[in-house]
């Protein structure tokens, strides 16, 4: 699949949009489904906010990973026919996203459904890209910047490596948002090494899991950091954990509460 | 001789490399070298891009063309005198070489992984011969009992001060003082010192190749220390192991492929030797002689079976490395985690396939479970100059244990993507469930007398073990929450 650049055009969307929440922010972290909710309200015409299917669960991602391709693909087919109906679906992780975007057409690859998932893998979305493609028109061009936010701390960003290798225009699009925001980023160097989530890979896998956390979160530290944004809030919640537990001065943000510019700042697991 | 691995799973295996201080000092100094040199290597290239894609092709349709080719090869080969042998198994590769070395009782040994494959030292050592290894990283994991831990740098998990006492140890001579290390330059001279004298009387000389070229009926060989050419040249009979994948058509080709390995393994433009051996050689008044007595075994070992199948696009493999280098499990845990001689995302498609084409069943067990070892970063797959799939294959893998599970673990996975599936199939139960789970949590959370985070929890022990979990303080689903946005 070829990549979409965003291009520079800002059109008000009055097209109908939905949010696949994700299963991990539907449990364990709704305030990012709300962010994500609030932030794509803000961009339709009338403040008409996305819906927000009811029976929606996962992306099937954790049984494709498994091993479980007909699982996965029964679930693929599912959430298509659930999103089927909307112009774009938005998703708040990079990962959950290249599922929908880069592994779905492959599962249903060969099946009568092959070219319902081509089409739509075009109108799934990474929340970043999207909010990068529609953002208002204020915000353009780039130098248009606001002045630095001080109200908030040393800023870093982790990029999730869905998003560097399957949403590949995430990583600008994320750091354009911000500076946009008014963030001035703190980077961290070897930004391309993973930070050891990987989904069951860190239940099962645990010690060399931590251990890649550790090694990511010497790095984040040593950009100068004392807050880390991330657009996948599987990375964010391994790490806050981790971080936690060895009682580091750091803390954890989805991109999608930070662009909300809620005070105080909401941070995971504080 | 050669020690596998100590303990029965790359899980437990990870798990002490990473409690092991010299492991991690050695990796940490390796790794970072590695990767600069590597990408100072493609950066200084325009066209770095198009080099590793015609490689791709290049690799592409010779193993589209195995079969011919080998067939090709095999009788270019013979034209020149060169005897060529086929091994279906390990065990069949072993005893062609055994016959070839009968009688003979010195063997001087290149680098190749193909004969680690085969575990052909123990074979020797067995029938009575003395076996060295001249490639330093090689040479050094055999002084220590070990395998090789990376398919380029062998040795590469030790410190100098291991490597120093080691030759202390096999090679006598003073005590240095406590706490003093030899420099390398001293190490390599003195390892030079005796595996020149080993050169000299050597019987046999039996070394890998990178790629056996069809129409010219040779073997090509790529090294920085020149003992390639010495294992060839110095002894009367010259063995060539090789894995049949390791073919290409023509020179041309081969070239292909030396643009980008030594680029993509060591960062080099090529390497110091690229030697071509065939059944002839240049003698010194310039005129084609016989050269002494050549052969090369052709090991299949679970190859041919690759062919045309789901894991076929392993076979492009050019064993460069890359994905070894850039891979944050292997740069975490080393090479001897993994079991076998082939580590990193290569060897946890690799090991599986070929395992399965053995008779060891202990190794079998051991590899079966690497594909699982993965965090799916994908990074093997943007390096890998030839364009191998790598996480997609361990992906397939997967599919074919969770299609037929073995063992406790294999089981378990199974049967809880069957419940995994049903909860999906019936979003309300799946709601009620996630509710009450929910709930729990928070409770759980209050119990340790921590509002935001769980320590402890039955059930996800490898997360707990080292991390908290965060929890939803409001302990209601998002669709829940949100029902009314
Ligand atoms: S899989 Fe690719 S990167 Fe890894 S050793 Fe083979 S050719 Fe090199």
């Amino acid at each position: 699949m070829t990549e979409r650049t965003p291009s520079k055009v800002a059109v008000p969307i009055a097209v109908p949009i939905a949010v696949l929440a994700t299963c991990l922010a539907d449990a364990l972290r709704p305030e990012t489904v709300r962010a994500t909710c609030t932030l794509l309200a803000r961009l339709s015409s009338k403040r008409k906010p996305p819906a927000l299917p009811k029976r929606q669960t996962c992306c099937g991602q954790i049984l494709y990973n498994a091993g479980d391709r007909k699982g996965a693909a029964s679930q693929a087919l599912r959430v298509i026919d659930l999103f089927e109906p909307f112009q774009a679906v938005v998703v708040p992780s990079g990962s959950c996203a290249g599922m929908l975007k880069r592994h779905y057409p492959q599962l249903l690859a060969g099946t009568p459904h092959a070219r319902r998932a081509q089409a739509f893998a075009r109108k799934s979305w990474e929340l970043t890209e999207f909010l990068h493609l529609f953002r208002p028109r204020t915000q353009q061009p780039e130098t248009q910047h606001k002045p630095p936010d001080k109200s908030l701390p040393p800023l870093t960003w982790h990029d999730s490596c869905s998003c560097l290798r399957e949403c590949k225009s995430s990583t600008s699009c994320a750091r354009s948002l911000l500076a946009a925001r008014g963030v001035r980023l703190h980077e961290a160097s070897e930004r391309e090494v993973c930070c050891g989530f990987g989904g069951k890979f860190s239940i099962a896998n645990s010690a060399v899991s931590t251990s890649m956390a550790d090694d990511k979160l010497a790095r984040l530290q040593q950009s100068g950091a004392k807050l880390v944004a991330s657009a996948d809030l599987g990375c964010l919640l391994h790490l806050a954990g981790r971080a936690r537990r060895r009682a580091l001065p750091l803390s954890f943000v989805h991109i999608a509460e930070l662009l909300v510019e809620q005070k105080p700042l909401p941070t995971i697991g504080a | 001789m050669t020690s596998v691995s100590s303990g029965k799973s790359f899980h437990d295996d990870a798990a002490a490399a990473l409690q092991n201080p010299s492991l991690q000092a050695a990796l940490d100094k390796a790794g970072a070298g590695f990767l600069a040199t590597r990408s100072r290597a493609f950066a200084s290239i325009e066209n770095a891009q198009a080099l590793c894609e015609a490689a791709e092709r290049v690799r592409t349709r010779a193993v589209h063309d195995m079969a011919d080719l080998l067939l090709l090869f095999e009788q270019r080969a013979r034209a020149q005198g060169v005897s060529v042998h086929w091994a279906e198994t390990a065990e069949q590769a072993r005893s062609i070489v055994l016959a070839l070395c009968a009688g003979k009782r010195r063997i001087v040994k290149g680098k190749s992984m193909a004969s680690e494959e085969i575990e052909l030292n123990e074979a020797l050592l067995q029938a009575g011969a003395e076996v060295v290894e001249t490639d330093l990283g090689e040479y050094i994991v055999q002084l220590a009992e070990e395998i090789p831990s990376h398919i380029i740098a062998p040795a590469v998990h030790k410190t100098r001060a291991q490597i120093d006492a080691l030759f202390r140890h096999h090679h006598g001579g003073r005590k240095t003082p406590e706490g003093r290390v030899r420099s390398s330059q001293t190490l390599v001279e003195e390892a030079r010192r005796i595996i020149r004298k080993k050169f000299l009387r050597a019987e046999v000389g039996i070394t890998g190749t990178n790629m056996l070229i069809a129409e010219r009926g040779a073997a090509l060989l790529l090294t920085n220390e020149g003992n390639g050419d010495l294992s060839a040249i110095m002894a009367e009979r010259h063995i060539v192991l090789a894995g049949i994948e390791r073919i290409v058509a023509s020179e041309k080709d081969a070239a292909a492929v030396l643009r980008v390995l030594a680029r993509s393994a060591t960062g080099q433009s090529l390497g110091t030797y690229v030697s071509l051996y065939g059944g002839t050689g240049r003698g010194t008044d310039g005129t084609e002689k016989p050269r002494k007595d050549m052969h090369v075994v052709l090991l299949d070992n679970g190859r041919s079976a690759m062919h045309g199948g789901p894991w076929h696009d392993m076979l492009r493999c050019i064993r460069c490395g890359a994905c070894l280098n850039h891979c944050p499990v292997y740069t975490s845990v080393g090479g001897h985690a993994y079991g076998w001689v082939y580590s990193g995302p290569m060897g946890k498609v690799l090991s599986p396939l070929l395992a399965e084409a053995g008779t060891d069943a202990r190794l079998k067990r051991r590899v079966a479970a690497l594909p699982h070892a993965s965090s799916f970063c994908g990074r093997c797959v943007e390096v890998c100059p030839v364009g191998i799939p790598l996480t997609s294959l361990m992906r397939k893998l997967r599919n074919r244990h969770f299609e037929r599970p073995q063992g406790i673990k294999g089981w378990k996975t199974r049967l809880g993507c069957l419940g995994v599936r049903l909860l999906f199939a019936h979003p309300r139960l799946y709601r009620s469930l996630l509710a009450l789970a929910l709930r729990l949590l928070k409770l759980a959370a209050r119990g340790k007398g921590h509002v935001g985070r769980v320590a402890w929890l039955p059930g996800i022990g490898g997360w707990t073990k080292t991390r908290d979990l965060p929890v939803n303080r409001s302990a209601r689903a998002a669709i829940t929450l949100l029902d009314d946005v």
